[in-house]
């Protein structure tokens, strides 16, 4: 992995409408060859800034280099980009294989190069037989397929994907799942994707950057996202937990002691940059690293005693939730179907590695 | 109660359409009347179409009113899409609410204002510029700056539902915005500027009061060669150009609602 000169890098991008920032100053890299995420709600900036990417909006200031060129400003027929929309956008008027070749006939091609290119294309996304077919007599997948041939005929340096999988269905999105990143790799494109949704996001992309208010909250792996993340925002983005509140008493080596009055124990967790004592500092519990049980076990680092108040079974597991005596709600999880009843006394237990210690 | 009720609708949507559409079908049934009394029938003839063919006043007429509708219904769709574009694409830009008064404004005015406001102006011109004549140029002028309003105002209902996205996908694959309008934009709202064109093309052909203001003393459209005749006193002619006139008008209209429903139904899958 050559890291030395990043394939997409953005720098300090600002991007406001009507005096609010959408993009309030991102910097990030991406390599070659990576399936990157951008991830976030609405009103995040991350469509905003793939729009920047491809040309449509003008950064305030800041500059996006591809492959070491400075495109800042240089119009979108002119990038060495495509993107697939999230309406797809294919043309209506003409049929799936002119929508797939207007790209091409832009460039200038030759006829039997354009023909042949298309046909690969249509192959690619295993369209072959429906070339001939309008946009409004095809299915929603299929469609999305269009789209992403229309795109990669191109043969883009950089793939734009504005919530590629939205429009489909949950079977039918899982499998696209698979088959955009197989075709990513075989391909070798560095793919940019937005998305709302987690679960895609952490399925797919090698790197997610977590937008939050024009900012980037975290840029990582999705494990590092899950296991260690950045702040609040981002443990409560990324896949559920609970996070309490509490105050920095004491720390040896990774180890920190926490003060909790929602739990009302000095709870244990690790963290690899220790914060002063003193501070104000956040657990966050993921619901799988807490075990609940009747009895309280020794060994583990924090253990609290609680009622159980909700009970959801979700087939290969089951969330509960555990109102602690000093007040604070725990979400913990047991595998296969709930053996505690609602208003049980249960003790909840985690290790100190199972809460990620956040400082802001 | 039911049937009360709607016995009661039916019968008044048929005087609702008798109302409307009574005086045209007798205009039309009398255009094959024998009899010379226009309100008299006297059995079915075709000799007030004969006669009407050989009437080289009204001929004239009626090809000049052909022209004028041709010409002035292409202006005013080239000026009105363009309006339409302005009011629909460029959001809120410094007057716009004064342009689109003004666009709208031809179909609000009293015609005899237009008129009588036109005819000063091409007096005017005429004494500073020694021109335009006034007879065919005056009359077009004039039809264009009233039918450009509602061609305007039909592209604009089209831009405004129309899927920006689509245009930004072109210029994603390698299109420069010309060739965007040229390739996407006018190929999906072409349905509309041809209905635009067709409603132009009608209220060209028929216009009357704005066009005696401005028509010179040597042209006669249509309209004003059927009024002046009128006054002469009533000619079964008068109910064969009526005829010919709404049979024209109906096809336009017809072609027109076709192509704006056409476009509505298949660009708009969902």
């Amino acid at each position: 992995m050559s890291t030395d000169t990043p394939f997409l890098r953005i720098e300090g991008v600002v991007r406001r409408f009507a005096n609010v920032a959408a993009v309030d100053g991102v910097s990030l890299d991406v390599s070659r060859g990576e399936l990157f995420a951008l991830l976030g709600g609405s009103g995040s900036g991350k469509t905003t800034l793939l729009r920047i990417l491809a040309g449509f909006e003008r950064p305030d200031s800041g500059r996006v280099l591809i492959d070491g060129e400075d495109v800042t400003d240089t119009p979108p027929w002119a990038r060495p980009v495509n993107m697939m929309f999230q309406s797809y956008a294919l043309f209506p008027h003409m049929t799936v294989e002119r929508n797939i070749a207007y790209g091409l006939q832009r460039e200038g091609l030759p006829k039997g190069e354009i023909a042949s290119r298309v046909l690969d294309a249509l192959a690619m996304v295993e369209l072959a037989e429906l070339g001939g077919r309008k946009p409004h007599q095809l299915s929603g997948g299929q469609r999305q397929r269009v789209a992403l041939a229309r795109a990669l005929v191109k043969r883009p340096k950089l793939l734009l994907l504005d919530e590629p999988l939205s429009a489909l269905d949950r079977k039918l999105r899982e499998r696209t799942q698979f088959e955009l990143m197989g075709l990513q790799r075989k391909l070798g494109i560095t793919f940019v994707m937005v998305t709302h949704d987690q679960e895609e996001a952490m399925t797919m992309a090698s790197r997610i950057a977590v937008m939050d208010r024009g900012r980037l909250a975290q840029v990582a792996s999705p494990a590092t996202l899950y296991g260690t993340p950045a702040s609040r925002f981002v443990a409560d983005f990324i896949g559920r937990s609970t996070i309490v509140e509490g105050i920095c008493l004491a720390t040896s080596g990774d180890a920190v002691v926490v003060r909790c009055p929602t739990l009302g124990i000095d709870a244990t967790a690790r963290s690899d940059t220790p914060p002063e004592v003193g501070r104000p500092v956040w657990i966050a519990v993921r619901p799988e690293n807490v075990t609940l049980g009747v009895e309280r076990l020794a060994t583990a680092a924090n253990a609290v005693a609680g009622v159980v108040s909700d009970i959801a079974y979700l087939g290969g597991s089951t969330t509960l939730h555990v109102i602690v005596d000093a007040g604070a709600t725990l979400l913990g999880s047991m595998e296969g179907a709930p053996r505690i009843g609602r208003g049980a006394r249960v003790w909840a237990h985690w290790p100190a590695d199972g809460g990620a210690l956040l400082t802001k | 109660m039911a049937g009360a009720r709607s016995r009661f609708l039916l019968a008044a949507l048929a005087f609702g359409y008798a109302f409307l559409y009574v005086p045209i079908v007798s205009v039309i049934v009398y255009s094959f009347n024998d009899s010379r009394l226009v309100t008299v029938w006297g059995g079915f003839s075709l000799r007030w179409w004969r006669e009407l063919a050989r009437n080289e006043a009204m001929i004239d007429a009626a090809l000049l009113s052909l022209r004028i509708a041709l010409v002035s219904a292409i202006g005013a769709t080239i000026l009105g899409t363009m309006a339409g574009f302005a009011l629909a694409r460029h959001g809120r830009f410094r007057g716009r609410a004064l342009f689109a008064g003004l666009v709208a404004a031809p179909m609000v005015m009293p015609e005899v204002i237009m008129g009588v406001s036109m005819l000063l102006l091409f007096v005017g011109l005429e004494r500073l510029f020694g021109g335009p004549e006034r007879g065919f140029p005056t009359i077009v002028l004039a039809h264009v700056t009233f039918a450009a309003a509602y061609v305007a105002l039909v592209v604009q209902s089209r831009l405004a539902d129309f899927d920006r996205s689509l245009e930004e996908a072109a210029m994603d694959l390698g299109a420069r915005p010309a060739t965007v309008f040229r390739t996407i934009t006018l190929p999906l709202i072409a349905p509309a500027v041809i209905s635009g064109w067709l409603l132009a093309f009608t209220l060209s052909l028929d216009d009357l009061i704005l066009t005696q203001f401005v028509a010179g003393p040597e042209s006669q459209t249509l309209p004003m060669a059927v009024y002046s005749s009128i006054r002469m006193g009533l000619n079964p002619q008068i109910n064969v150009v009526a005829t010919i006139v709404v049979g024209l008008a109906t096809v336009a209209l017809v072609l027109s609602s076709l192509l704006t429903g056409r476009g509505t139904g298949s660009h708009a899958p969902k």
